[in-house]
Formats: structure tokens, sequence, C-alpha cells
């Protein structure tokens, strides 16, 4: 990195903690901390919605998911428009008529505060493991690129975030997550044009797309009903859907976003823009890791991406050879796709076999320096920022760092400040402390908010170690969210439904996605769906069993 | 006051039924020219 790259990262950084830092003016009293007034325009909610699911594993993890696997990984986002048109029928009217702070509110009001507490409390959990994962992946980045110790970089990142958090509450992370957004667009805009203009002479844009194409890079439709493929147009659009339902429409930090609308019809509109921007954007992120694939068809690519743990095994002499086969590998392939791409069609199976070849020597090298290697790790999240590093011109290696800070922070803020909310109004307030001064909450939430960027922290030490770093941020989801889901299902659809069944049906409903993770091969989509319907299933026949209990009046 | 004014403002379900009709129409012409970009380079 160069001194304009290092300026433009800590221009950021101090840009965008000042912005947050500034808003603390409009966060004195417990309604504008947690909830800016609900008082926030529907674009600003919209982006905000956007940047918060839009982490740096999204970047960095989905770009190297392409790189590797193609496109199938976008089906996962099939489910999310039908399930926003569902939310905004119904969570989004009742939540916001209702005035309450959390998503947890209600199911008191509905069952009890047992299930209040309950749900509540696997919301902190889910989403304190999940904001660890989401602080570890620019971590690794900044590790390879400043050779910096990790557990500091974690630190540096969390902590820096947790600052303009703590200070300016939710205005902070609505108003930096729109700028945040913004960043976001024109580093990976830049990035895209500079990678295709670095393809060789005589390669075009549409020739390196019938690379890609024909080793199934570009697949994004898989219409097998398989429960054991990770990604088809059926998980998608069920499994997705229950997912999206249960993070949307269940999940704090997303709740939160919509309940600082104006008004129902902005909450509505912020959730539509990601409906209608969500997939093609999904899309443009993910064929830019098809693209850095096709620019390394031309270009050699390290023979494994986290090149720290290479350096380690190169002082083998086996491994040289494993090299020496590897870079042979290479130039074949290479010969191939350019033949297949400015001569004829018919070299197209010569790269194909060339490509499998390449693959088992890349393989061999994996597997090579990993028995050599004392940490685990997924080479999948290293594709991007080494591409990065070692061929972005100066400047633009600053802007997509920035950019990375951006959706890492982005995330962090919202899910630190969901966190606080829920801690201070569905625990401290409702169990220890009801009647206090608006001032008392916000010095609380602000506290929590400091103890979850903690806490987070150090989830994210253990995080860096789990493999692909995107797949487990949705697989803790998946653990909860279909489970949680289930419960909301049971409070606005089933009428019979009661505090007793809504409690064990969540307890069921997670012990069956548990019982399945461990006994199944089943993917983790689906645990979303087994979840919801379980809690749904048994939380109506324990409510069965329930007799001469009515509901609250305020619940019907 | 204002708030109350923008709360009765608000826009009739027939308006945002069209509205969802249109996300749906709009995801599956997505979803249909994804698989033909597929189909296209593959």
């Amino acid at each position: 990195m160069k001194l304009l790259d290092w300026a433009i990262v800590i221009a950021y950084l101090t840009y965008v903690i000042w912005d947050g830092i500034r808003m603390t003016k409009h966060s004195g009293s417990k309604e504008g901390y947690f909830l800016a007034n609900r008082s926030l325009p529907w674009w600003a909610v919209g982006l905000s919605v956007m940047a918060t699911q839009l982490s740096a594993i999204t970047l960095v993890g989905t770009t190297g998911q392409a790189y590797t696997d193609g496109m199938r990984f976008i089906q996962f986002y099939y489910g999310l428009p039908f399930a926003m048109i569902i939310l905004c029928v119904t969570v989004v009217p009742f939540f916001h008529r209702a005035q309450v702070f959390t998503a947890y509110e209600y199911l008191e009001k509905r069952f009890d505060v047992k299930v209040r507490t309950l749900t509540s409390f696997f919301f902190l959990i889910s989403r304190g493991l999940g904001v660890g994962t989401i602080i570890s992946a620019p971590s690794i980045v900044l590790s390879i690129v400043f050779g910096w110790n990790l557990i500091f970089t974690i630190f540096a990142i969390g902590m820096s975030t947790t600052v303009y958090t703590v200070f300016g509450g939710v205005q902070a992370v609505t108003w930096t997550d729109v700028k945040q957004m913004f960043i976001i667009f024109f580093g990976m805009g830049v990035c895209l044009l500079i990678i295709l203009w670095s393809f060789p002479a005589g390669v075009s844009v549409a020739d390196g797309l019938y690379l890609a194409g024909s080793l199934g890079k570009l697949d994004t439709v898989d219409t097998s009903f398989n429960l054991q493929e990770k990604y088809t147009i059926w998980s998608g659009l069920i499994g997705g859907l229950f997912l999206m339902l249960g993070y949307f429409g269940c999940d704090q930090s997303q709740v939160q976003r919509f309940l600082t609308a104006k008004s129902v019809d902005e909450g509505r509109t912020s959730l539509l823009m990601s409906a209608f921007l969500k997939i093609p954007m999904q899309f443009f992120i993910l064929l830019i890791g098809v693209l850095v694939f096709v620019f390394y068809q031309f270009t050699a690519p390290p023979i494994v991406f986290n090149v720290h743990e290479v350096a380690k095994a190169e002082q083998n002499p086996q491994f040289q050879v494993i090299q020496q086969n590897y870079q042979n590998a290479f130039n074949e392939r290479r010969e191939a796709a350019i033949k297949f791409s400015t001569e004829s069609t018919e070299f197209r199976q010569n790269y194909i076999e060339a490509d499998k070849k390449f693959n088992a020597h890349r393989k061999e090298a994996l597997k090579f320096v990993r028995e050599t290697s004392d940490a685990k790790f997924n080479d999948v999240n290293y594709v991007f920022p080494t591409f990065v590093l070692q061929h972005m011109p100066m400047g633009v290696i600053g802007l997509i760092i920035a950019a990375i800070f951006a959706a890492a922070m982005s995330s962090i803020a919202a899910e630190l400040n969901a966190l606080a909310t829920a801690t201070t109004i569905d625990f401290y307030r409702r169990l220890f402390k009801p009647e206090a001064t608006d001032r008392h909450y916000v010095a609380v939430g602000r506290i929590s908010t400091f103890i979850w960027g903690i806490f987070a922290c150090i989830v994210a030490i253990f995080a860096t170690n789990l493999g692909s770093l995107i797949e487990v941020v949705n697989k803790f989801g998946s653990f909860f969210y279909g489970s949680l889901l289930g419960v909301f299902v049971l409070a606005f659809i089933v009428k019979r439904a009661r505090a007793r069944g809504a409690f064990f049906g969540l307890l069921f409903g997670i012990a069956s996605v548990w019982i399945a993770s461990l006994y199944t091969n089943i993917e983790f989509l689906w645990f979303n769906v087994i979840g919801c319907l379980v809690t749904v299933l048994f939380g109506y026949l324990i409510s069965l069993t329930v007799k001469g209990e009515d509901l609250p009046a305020d619940a019907q | 006051m204002e708030k109350e004014q923008e709360i009765i403002e608000e826009k009739p379900n027939s308006f945002w039924r069209r509205v969802y009709f249109a996300v749906i129409v709009f995801t599956f012409i997505v979803i249909t020219a994804l698989w033909a970009f597929s189909r296209y380079f593959s």
C-alpha cells in the first residue's frame, strides 16, 4: 500500500467516525437514541436496510465464492422479494402502529414475558455471534495487507465502529450507512472497470464470460430438488424465503431499521427498495468474483491465496515440485483459454480438461499447505483481498479497502445498536428498572453497546477459523431464524396459540434444527423451514393442552 | 401535527397491491434474465 492508499483509508475512517459522533446531539432521548424519533425518510432507511445486510463478508466472501464456485450463490436471494412483500403486508404496519422498540416487545402482549425474554435472548445469542464473524472478515483482509496481528486488527475495526455507535445511536448508524453504501458502490464499480481493462488484447468481456460459462461458473438457476444441494432455486425460493422472513421480520437489527421510518408507507417503501435492488446488486458483486476468475486465466494466480501460509510451505523441497507442476498446468490452461477465446469453440473441451488438471494441482497444493500449516483457514476468503493487493493500482487499493471497511462497519454498527436496544428494552427496562428517565436508558444503551462491541471482538477471534465466512454467518442465523419466525407466525396467525405453546414450540424448533444439523446432510437453508414448521406445529399442539386461558385484551 | 397528517395520507391498499404485483413480475423477469444469461454463455 502506498501513501495515497493510506490517506484514502484514514480519511474515510476519520470522516465516518466524526459523522457518527456528531449525531450525539439527536440522541438525548430514549426514542431518539433507539428509534431516531421515528422520523427518517424511506430512502435513508432503505439504504440502511441494504447496508446492514451487505457486510464485508458479502464483498470478501461472496467474490471469493464466485471465484471458486461460480454464481450459484445468487439463488440464496431468490426468496427475498417475496419475503419483503409478506413483511410489508404484515409486520411493517403492525410493528409501526404498535409503537414498539423491539420486535419481541409484542410477544409479551400476545403471550407473556417468558416468551418475550426467550426470543430476545436467542436474538442476542445469534446476533452476538453473527456480529463477531462480520468483524473477522475485514480483519483478515487487513492482517494480510498490513501484516498486522489479527487480534489487534479485530479490536481496531470492532472498537472504532463501537465508538460512533455508542455516541450517535441509531441516527449515527443510519446516516453513516447511507454514506457507506455510496462508498461501497463506487469502490466496487471502479474495481469492476479495472478488471475489465486488465484482460489481454484480443480477449473481450464476452470471451471472458464464455470461458467462465463453459466451466459452469455462470450458473444462476439450478432446478434440481435436492435437500443436500446447498444452492438451488428451491432452496432459495423456499428456504431463502423463510430465512429472509426471519431475518427482516424477527431480527431486531433489521426491524429497528424500518421502525425508524416516518410512517408505515415509508417503512414499506424502504423494504421494497431491497426487493428491487438486492438480486441485481448481488449479481454485480458475484460478477466481480467471476471476472477475477477470468483475469486469472491469463495471469498466474497464487498457488494458494493465503500467501502467509504458502511462505511456510515453501521451505519444504517437496512443495517446489508441486509448484512446478502447478505452473505447468497453468501454462497449459492459459494456452487452451486463449485458443478457445480467440480461435475456435472447438477448443472448448481442451480448455475444460486443462482446467480440471489445473484444479487437481491446486487441490494438491492446498492440501499440502494445510498439512504443513498450524492454522485452519479457508482459501476462499483470501481470493479477493490478495487480488486487490497484487493487481489494483495505487489509490484504488485504498478505495477498495475503504469500501470493505464501509461494508463491515455499516453492518457491525446496526447489529451493535440492535443488541443494545434489546438488552436495554427487553431485559434492563422490563426486568430490572421499569421506571427510569430517558437519560438513564440512553446511558444503559451506550454501556450495552460498548459491552457488545467487546464481546463481538472476542467472538471474531474464534470465527476466523470457521470456514467460508459468509456461510458461517448464514449458518448461525439458520439455527435460530426459522424458530423465531415460527413464534411470530404463532403470534400473528394461530389464534389458538398460547404462551406455553410458543415457549416450548420455540425450544422444540431450535432442538429440531440442532438435530437436523447433527444427524442429516440437509443443507442449512432448509433449517429455516424445519425450525419454523416444528415451532408452529409443536406450539399449536402444546397450546391445545392449555385450558381456560384467554388472550390478553391488547393482543387481539 | 405534521406527523399525524402524514399518517392520514397513507396510500390505499389498491396502490400497494399494484406495487407488490410489480415486485413479483420484476423478480420473475430478473430470474429469467439470469437463467438466459447462464444459458447464453454456457
